[in-house]
């Protein structure tokens, strides 16, 4: 009787407790290290290198040689990425660039000496490329608005083909391949996992065949990143 | 790790996707539009020229059999080609009344395919590898890869030969023309398809 008399004052004395203090008890605890003062840590984001996964797809406007050869803006460019996260500053990863130039000359009679041929001309272009890259952030890993700068080096998968009607002339072959550029990306909430990323990239490669010198184009895109750790 | 391999798995199935996405560039060309008309001349002044003869039947050559054909898209085509030559001044003869020029209309289809073996390192060639392991049963498993192949050409021909100044017994080729591309076997577009060949050729006219 008196055993239990005791025990109901201990839940008495813990129930009001509980009751003055509700934060102590329903507030999520951190879950990794229960027994250590978890308040004032990081996320684990800022802690841990982590993965992150974007899809963008925007426009691309080729320069050089390709502006002469497609004319105006690419008709898909498209890119996904995976990267390793290190809390400070850096990542890296690996970045998959589609981009595909098309373009179509109204008919017309091509001579050549004696030769005189009449077709619908149709120029394409497209690069399939694979870069390793690194990036250099200029916030923390939680911040909202997370600007970088980014450098790739890889190698493209380019196939230039030029049609005379159905004729085909092409040339697919694997080419060095490089990308510079600048972006930033956005945090849906904080500490969260799912967020926006837009990217501008200068691409070059010293690609040649008998319709290009080389294969140059500044694009801009935007999409969606998941990050994970 | 097992992290890790859950990423590359996912850069790989992107690799695939993109590979997937790759686009052709004529799949939406029209089939007007994928008509390619080449003709080739000779330096020859054509105004030299006065008549012409053509046969009444198409020279229809498949592969390495040819055999003259008259069927109604023929006729057509050979019509067209009259009336051109005629428009241009030209004026047709039979084939006895001594023409200047003569002309061969033909269909020219040419298909090959079949398979060509590629090369196999793991693949053990008796006929080089002669007295090793001869009658001990180890020919199974690694046959030499085949490869199947297929190109095909089908296109409409006119050659205009140059029989008024016959050397050697040999007249020369004074002017080809090839149509290809879709369509170019409607009723509807022989016509036209016959017309661009010509359109082509400015300097082909009698005076």
């Amino acid at each position: 009787m008196k055993r239990l008399l005791l025990l109901a004052l201990v839940a008495l004395a813990f129930g009001s407790q509980a009751q003055q203090n509700p934060d102590y008890y329903n507030k999520k605890q951190d879950y990794e290290y229960r027994s250590f003062p978890t308040r004032t840590m990081g996320s684990p984001f800022e802690r841990y290198t982590h993965y992150q996964i974007s899809a963008r797809y925007g426009v691309a406007a080729p320069l050089g040689s390709l502006k002469d050869y497609t004319g105006g803006m690419a008709k898909y460019h498209y890119n996904l990425t995976g990267e390793f996260i290190y809390p400070k500053n850096w990542s890296f990863g690996v970045q998959f660039n589609y981009s595909y130039f098309k373009d179509r000359l109204p008919r017309r009679i091509y001579t050549d000496g004696t030769q005189d041929i009449s077709s619908i001309e149709t120029h394409s272009l497209g690069a399939t490329s694979i870069h390793a890259f690194g990036k250099y952030h200029f916030a923390s890993t939680n911040a909202p608005i997370r600007p970088y700068v980014m450098l790739g080096l890889g190698g493209t998968g380019m196939r230039n083909l030029t049609y005379y009607g159905y004729l085909e002339d092409g040339k697919r072959s694997f080419a060095l391949s490089g990308q510079a550029g600048v972006g930033a990306r956005f945090l849906f909430s904080k500490n969260g996992n799912l967020g926006a990323d837009v990217q501008a990239t200068y691409f070059y490669s010293p690609f040649k065949s008998d319709y290009l010198s080389n294969v140059a184009n500044v694009s801009a895109s935007a999409g969606l990143f998941y990050r994970w750790w | 790790m097992k992290r890790i391999s859950k990423s590359l798995l996912l850069l790989i199935g992107c690799v695939g996707l993109l590979a997937a996405c790759e686009r052709d560039p004529v799949k939406d060309l029209d089939p007007k539009d994928s008509q390619v008309f080449i003709t080739n001349h000779s330096t020859t002044n054509f105004t030299g020229y006065k008549t012409f003869s053509i046969p009444d039947s198409v020279l229809v050559t498949q592969n390495d059999r040819s055999q003259k054909m008259v069927r109604s898209i023929d006729l057509i085509f050979i019509d067209q080609i009259i009336r051109n030559m005629t428009n241009r001044g030209f004026t047709r003869v039979a084939r006895d009344k001594k023409p200047d020029l003569e002309l061969t209309p033909a269909q020219i289809t040419y298909t090959q395919s079949g398979y060509v073996p590629t090369f196999n390192p793991w693949y053990y060639d008796p006929f080089w590898g002669y007295g090793y392991g001869g009658g001990y049963g180890y020919g199974y498993g690694y046959a030499p890869y085949y490869s199947y192949y297929s190109y095909s050409e089908d296109y409409w021909y006119i050659r205009i030969a140059d029989v008024k100044n016959i050397a050697n017994n040999k007249a020369s080729v004074v002017w080809d023309a090839q149509i290809r591309g879709d369509g170019i076997y409607d009723t509807s577009s022989v016509g036209p398809v016959v017309d661009a060949v010509f359109a082509q050729s400015g300097y082909l006219k009698a005076n």
